[in-house]
C-alpha cells in the first residue's frame, strides 16, 4: 500500500508537465482535420504526420517546407519575405496568430517593463505608466510607428536597468514561493488521499473478516443456515441490532431465558372453575355461539376477581 | 424458565393495587393538607385581585379576602360526595355501571390531590364521566354527550370545556387510568357461592342486591382502603342479612378461608358498618356549599375575573415585548449588512 502510494506521489508531478507539453503540441494539429500548409498546399487528410509550425512573422508552414527552405540557415519567409531561421519556428499555441502574436509581445514587455505600484508614489502615476504601457503593446501588435516604440522601449530599458533587473529578482523569488506553496498543499492532498485509501482497506479487510468467521460459525455450528444468517446480520447492520436489544452479546443475564410464553403472574387460588354455572347475566347476551368466545373464560375471570387480594390486610 | 423473584398475581401488579391504596388517617391527612395548601393559595390570589378592583371599580359587594369563610377539607369532600352520586344517577346514555364506577373513581383520585376551589366538581364530574365512558369501552361521541348533559341539566357546556379538563384530570391520576371494581369480583362469588347452596333464585337476588350495595360503596372512601374483592363479598354478606335468606355466608367465609377468616370479618363488618351508616349529602347542604365555594373561589381560573384579565394582559404585553425586540435586532442586522455595502 505504502510503496504504492510513493509512486504516485512521485510520478505525478512528472505526469503534470509532459501533460502540458503534450497539450501544447497536439492541440492545433488535432483539432483541424483539414488544415492546410500555405506552401506545400498539402492537406492533413492526407499526411496525418504534418506538423504546422509558426514563424518569428507569424506564419504558418509545415515541417517539412521548414526543412526544405531553411537548410542553408536563414532565408526570407516564402509569404511577407522576413529574414527567419529554423531555430525561431515554434509549436502555435492558439489557432488564431493574432492570438499568438499579442502574448508574445506582450510576454516581452512584461519582460522589461516590470514595476509595481510600489515602485510608484501615487495610484495616478502607476496608472499613467500602465497606460503608457499599453499604448507600446498596442503599437506593436497592431504594427503602429514600430521603429520609434523600439526605441522607446530602449531608452525605458537604459533608463531603468537596475530597477528591471531587481524587479525580475523578486518576481523569480515569488514564483519560487509559490511554488513552494504548491507544492505543499500537493502533499497535504496526496497524504489525505493515502488516508482515504487506508480507511477503505480496513474496511475491506473487517467484511472478509466477518465474511470469514460467519462461514467458520456456519460450518461448526448445529443452528440452521437460516438462523446464523439472521443473528450475524443484526451485528453487522451497524449497531441497530444492538439497539434493538437483539444483540447476542448485549442481552442481559435477565433475558437470556425469558420465555414470553409463560405467565408473569402468580395464579389466584381459592376456587376450583366448574364446567357449568347458573348464569344468567351472561348468557343472555347470546355470545355463546360467537366463534372464539368461550363464556368459561368469563367465570374464570370473575372468579379471580373474587378470590385475588382478598386476603390483603 | 423459573424466574428468581416471586411471582406476584395480575391484581396486585395493578396500579390500583400499588398506588390507591391508603388507610383512612392517611386520606384525611392528604385531604386536609390539600385543602390547606388551596385556602393558603386562594387567599393570595383573591388578595391580588381585590387589590385590582380597587384600581377599577365596585361593581358588586364582595366581602374582604380575610373575612370569607373558606371551605373545610370535610365540605369539599361532601360537595364531591354529592357530584359523585350525579354520576352514578345519571340518567342518559345508559351507561353500564362499570362506566360510572370508574368516572367516581377518576373524581374521587382527582379530588384527592386538588381541591374545588380550583376545579369546580360540576366540570370535573362531567369530564371523568366523559373520560371513564372511553376507558371503560363504551365510547360516546362528544356532541352527543353534549346533548344529553344539555338535556338534563338545561346548560350549554362547550366541548373545549371537557377537552381542557381532560388533561388536568388524567394528570392527577397519574395516567393511571385502569380500575378495579367489586362488580366482577361479586359475580365471581355468584358463581363461587353455587357449590354451596342450590337455591339459585335466592341467589341471583342476592347478587342483584350486591349491586346496589356496590354502587353505594363507591360514594364512599371504602374504594381507596379496601381490595375490590373484599368489597364484593362484604356486600354479598350484608345482602344476604338484608334479604333474610337461610344462606349461611359466615360458614361458606370460614370454609374458604380457614386460617384467615377472623382478619376477614373485621374487614367484611367494616365495610358494612359503612355501608349501613351511609347517608347521602343532600341537595341544600350542597347548595349551601356551592354558595360558600362562590366567594371562595380560585380567580385565576376564572376568565372573567379582573386577575385572569391582567394576566392575559400581562402575557400580551410580554408577547409584545418579545416581538418588538426581535424586530429591532433584525432591524439591527439589516443595517449591518447595508452598512457593508456603502
Amino acid at each position: 500500500m505504502s510503496v504504492r502510494s510513493s509512486t504516485t506521489a512521485k510520478s505525478t508531478p512528472k505526469k503534470l508537465s509532459s501533460n502540458g507539453i503534450n497539450r501544447q503540441g497536439e492541440t492545433p494539429s488535432n483539432d483541424n482535420a483539414d488544415e492546410v500548409c500555405p506552401i506545400c498546399k498539402n492537406n492533413r487528410y492526407l499526411s496525418p504526420d504534418m506538423k504546422l509550425l509558426v514563424s518569428e512573422c507569424y506564419h504558418k508552414m509545415c515541417e517539412s517546407c521548414i526543412d526544405r527552405l531553411f537548410a542553408n540557415g536563414a532565408g526570407p519567409c516564402p509569404i511577407c519575405g522576413q529574414i527567419v531561421r529554423k531555430v525561431n519556428f515554434a509549436i502555435a499555441t492558439f489557432e488564431d496568430l493574432l492570438v499568438e502574436k499579442e502574448i508574445k509581445i506582450r510576454k516581452r514587455i512584461a519582460h522589461h517593463f516590470n514595476k509595481r505600484q510600489e515602485d510608484f508614489p501615487s495610484l495616478k502615476e502607476y496608472n499613467d505608466y500602465l497606460e503608457e504601457v499599453e499604448k507600446i503593446a498596442w503599437n506593436l501588435i497592431n504594427g503602429i510607428s514600430l521603429e520609434e516604440t523600439e526605441a522607446k522601449i530602449k531608452a525605458y530599458q537604459q533608463e531603468n536597468h537596475d530597477l528591471i533587473a531587481a524587479n525580475a529578482q523578486r518576481m523569480l523569488q515569488e514564483e519560487k514561493l509559490a511554488k513552494l506553496v504548491e507544492e505543499q498543499e500537493l502533499k497535504e492532498k496526496q497524504s489525505e488521499f493515502e488516508k482515504y485509501q487506508k480507511t477503505l482497506e480496513e474496511e475491506r479487510k473487517m467484511k472478509a473478516t466477518l465474511k470469514d468467521e460467519f462461514i467458520e460459525e456456519l460450518r461448526s455450528s448445529k443452528q440452521t443456515a437460516d438462523h446464523s444468517a439472521s443473528t450475524s446480520l443484526d451485528i453487522a447492520s451497524s449497531g441497530v441490532g444492538m439497539w434493538l436489544g437483539l444483540d447476542r452479546e448485549h442481552l442481559d443475564d435477565s433475558m437470556k431465558d425469558y420465555n414470553p410464553a409463560a405467565t408473569e403472574y402468580a395464579d389466584v387460588d381459592g376456587y376450583t372453575l366448574r364446567e357449568k354455572y347458573y348464569d344468567p347475566f351472561t348468557e343472555v347476551l347470546g355470545l355463546s355461539k360467537t366463534g372464539g368466545f368461550n363464556i368459561k373464560f368469563v367465570h374464570e375471570r370473575a372468579l379471580q376477581a373474587a378470590f385475588s387480594g382478598i386476603c390483603d390486610v | 424458565m423459573s424466574s428468581k423473584k416471586a411471582k406476584k398475581p395480575l391484581y396486585e401488579q395493578s396500579t390500583q393495587f400499588r398506588h390507591w391504596r391508603f388507610s383512612s388517617s392517611q386520606l384525611e391527612n392528604i385531604r386536609t393538607q390539600t385543602n390547606a395548601s388551596a385556602v393558603e393559595r386562594v387567599k393570595r390570589l383573591l388578595t391580588e385581585e381585590s387589590a385590582l378592583r380597587e384600581t377599577e371599580q365596585t361593581d358588586s359587594p364582595r366581602p374582604p379576602p380575610e373575612e370569607i369563610p373558606y371551605l373545610i377539607a370535610d365540605e369539599e369532600l361532601a360537595l364531591c360526595r354529592y357530584y359523585e352520586a350525579m354520576i352514578r344517577n345519571f340518567p342518559g346514555a345508559n351507561f353500564p355501571d362499570e362506566v360510572k364506577a370508574t368516572a367516581i373513581v377518576y373524581m374521587k383520585r382527582f379530588y384527592l390531590r386538588n381541591s374545588i376551589m380550583d376545579y369546580h366538581p360540576k366540570t370535573i364530574m362531567m369530564t371523568c364521566l366523559f373520560l371513564g365512558a372511553k376507558t371503560e369501552n363504551n365510547i360516546i361521541a362528544i356532541s352527543d354527550f353534549l346533548n344529553i348533559i344539555e338535556r338534563i341539566s338545561r346548560e350549554k357546556i362547550s366541548r373545549d370545556t371537557i377537552f381542557r379538563h381532560e388533561l388536568p384530570v388524567s394528570q392527577s391520576m397519574r395516567f393511571e387510568y385502569a380500575v378495579h371494581h367489586p362488580y366482577r369480583a361479586s359475580f365471581g362469588f355468584f358463581l363461587d357461592l353455587q357449590n354451596f347452596t342450590k337455591d339459585l333464585t335466592k341467589l341471583k337476588r342476592i347478587y342483584e342486591k350486591s349491586k346496589e350495595y356496590i354502587g353505594t360503596s363507591l360514594l364512599t372512601e371504602l374504594v381507596f382502603i379496601y381490595q375490590p374483592s373484599q368489597i364484593a363479598l362484604a356486600t354479598i354478606r350484608l345482602a344476604t342479612k338484608t334479604l333474610e335468606t337461610k344462606l349461611d355466608i359466615n360458614g361458606y367465609i370460614r370454609s374458604k378461608f380457614p386460617d384467615k377468616h377472623e382478619k376477614l370479618t373485621d374487614i367484611l363488618d367494616d365495610i358494612e358498618n359503612t355501608l349501613t351508616n351511609f347517608s347521602p349529602v343532600s341537595k341544600d347542604q350542597a347548595k349551601e356549599i356551592d354558595r360558600k365555594l362562590h366567594f371562595c373561589r380560585n380567580p385565576e381560573k376564572n376568565p372573567n375575573s379582573a386577575l385572569s384579565k391582567k394576566r392575559r394582559a400581562d402575557k400580551q404585553r410580554e408577547r409584545e415585548v418579545r416581538k418588538t425586540k426581535r424586530l429591532k435586532t433584525l432591524r439591527d442586522q439589516q443595517k449591518e449588512l447595508e452598512s457593508v455595502f456603502q
